[in-house]
């Protein structure tokens, strides 16, 4: 399924303390004062760019894509008017989530990735704002599409925190290694292992899903790796101002970056050579060869570096290689678990 | 001809995850990581003989004894036990114990 970004804003009204895009934003050139949020001339011209580009979903995010809740509502109406069968998705915080939104998400069958860290202290520690969006919780799993993202900020007493929000009733969690160079100590390599391979034994006996675990399941059962990321293949993303990028971060590098806007379309040539460039300088680096199952972020690479075959974050590399090894030492509890509770998911392409 | 024993290299993490054997790659990290039980260790000496003997002239299939699988095509006439003339002829750059 083709699909796309939109970032409909770089602001965001929270600080969490592990931000990948608190100082990525500072290179993009801004428009007049007032514009840090997409107008309605760029959201019409993304509408029709996704039907000229048989676009079948769009994801929202930002910084905090509910922050301009006019702007996000009439983005999301008419991209859905002018694209039918569209499918939505939005990435956020929760904390700006009111009664209008609530039911715009339940009605469209919105799919929602909420940021949640865990308990109310370790969550409110790291991000804050957790009553604001605590009130929501009960729809956000009953419309049935919320997928809960956790940043492992803290890996000590990792495993509680995952097992307390499938205890909220969340079905999914997906824990995201956090890529910031220097965040962790070597001492959390194991600790994460631990908590890692807990939470999954908590999954295996029926307390909720590890849907990194079902992804990592699943490019495991493949001979050769295919870590990769969408900037080498057919990620799209398109920001406020209505420029095109090969993936969601790399506008966060500056519209030099850019492979085409809304207006003219994707420069193919722009796009080949963007993506080859960043295939053979980040994905055939040394990093690459050392840790050949790891997708480390290109743009991570270059905001560290300056270039994109810097040196990868290593802790990072070496908590993924212990994700793959418990994965891999729970195969077939985990093959038995993907066959009987999730039987409709057995092919599903999941980033 | 002197039968020379081959020298185990222990193997780098990515050197086995890159490994062309075809094995999928729970399979290598199992390898990889010790984790591997003595059936699954026969189960992919099997899988990665059967795949190297397709690519032989001699298309046999090492016998279940083999232990390790050759990463380089054998130099001598294979006989079937692909492993004793690899390590004979000791072209053999890596080894891998399943």
């Amino acid at each position: 399924m083709k699909s796309c970004y939109f970032l409909i804003t770089p602001d965001c009204n929270m600080s969490c303390r592990y931000c990948f895009q608190r100082n990525g934003f500072q290179s993009v050139k801004k428009g007049p004062a007032s514009s840090t949020v997409a107008d309605r001339q760029t959201i019409d011209r993304f509408a029709l760019f996704c039907r000229q580009n048989e676009i079948k979903r769009v994801e929202f995010f930002g910084g905090e894509a509910l922050l301009y809740k006019d702007p996000f509502l009439y983005a999301a109406r008419t991209f859905l008017a002018k694209n039918p069968g569209l499918k939505l998705g939005i990435v956020t915080n929760g904390t700006l989530i009111d009664e209008e939104i609530m039911q715009f998400l339940e009605h469209e069958k919105v799919s929602v990735l909420l940021s949640l860290d865990g308990k109310r202290t370790r969550h409110n520690l790291m991000r804050g704002g957790y009553d604001h969006m605590a009130r929501w919780f009960d729809r956000l799993i009953a419309n049935g599409h919320t997928t809960v993202a956790t940043q492992v900020s803290i890996t000590k007493s990792l495993s509680q925190h995952v097992r307390f929000i499938w205890k909220l009733g969340f079905p999914s969690v997906y824990l995201n290694v956090i890529e910031n160079y220097d965040w962790y100590h070597a001492v959390d390599i194991d600790r994460f292992e631990s908590e890692y391979e807990t939470a999954l034994l908590a999954m295996l006996a029926g307390e909720g899903e590890l849907a990194c675990a079902i992804a990592m399941h699943r490019n495991l059962e493949n001979s050769q790796s295919e870590a990769k990321c969408g900037i080498t293949q057919i990620g799209l993303a398109c920001d406020w101002q209505g420029f095109i990028y090969p993936c969601h971060r790399t506008m966060e590098l500056g519209t030099s970056f850019a492979i085409g806007d809304v207006r003219k379309g994707v420069s193919k040539r722009k796009e080949l050579l963007l993506r080859a460039r960043v295939n053979q300088q980040c994905f055939k680096s040394d990093s690459a060869n050392k840790y050949p199952l790891v997708s480390f972020c290109p743009v991570a690479v270059y905001q560290h570096h300056g270039n994109f075959n810097g040196t990868w974050n290593s802790i990072f590399c070496e908590m993924i290689n212990r994700k793959a090894k418990i994965v891999a030492k729970y195969y077939y509890e985990i093959k038995k678990y993907r066959t009987t509770k999730l039987p409709n998911r057995q092919n599903e392409n999941v980033n | 001809m002197k039968k020379v024993p081959s020298e185990k290299k222990p193997l780098k993490f990515d050197s086995i995850i890159k490994d062309k054997t075809n094995l999928p790659l729970w399979a290598k990290l199992r390898v990889a990581y010790g984790m591997a039980t003595k059936d699954e260790k026969k189960q992919f000496s099997k899988i990665a003989n059967s795949i190297i003997a397709k690519a032989r002239s001699c298309g046999k299939s090492c016998s279940d004894s083999c232990t390790s699988a050759c990463q380089s095509d054998c130099q001598n006439d294979c006989t079937g036990s692909c492993m004793d003339s690899c390590q004979e002829s000791n072209t053999c750059k890596t080894s891998i114990e399943y």
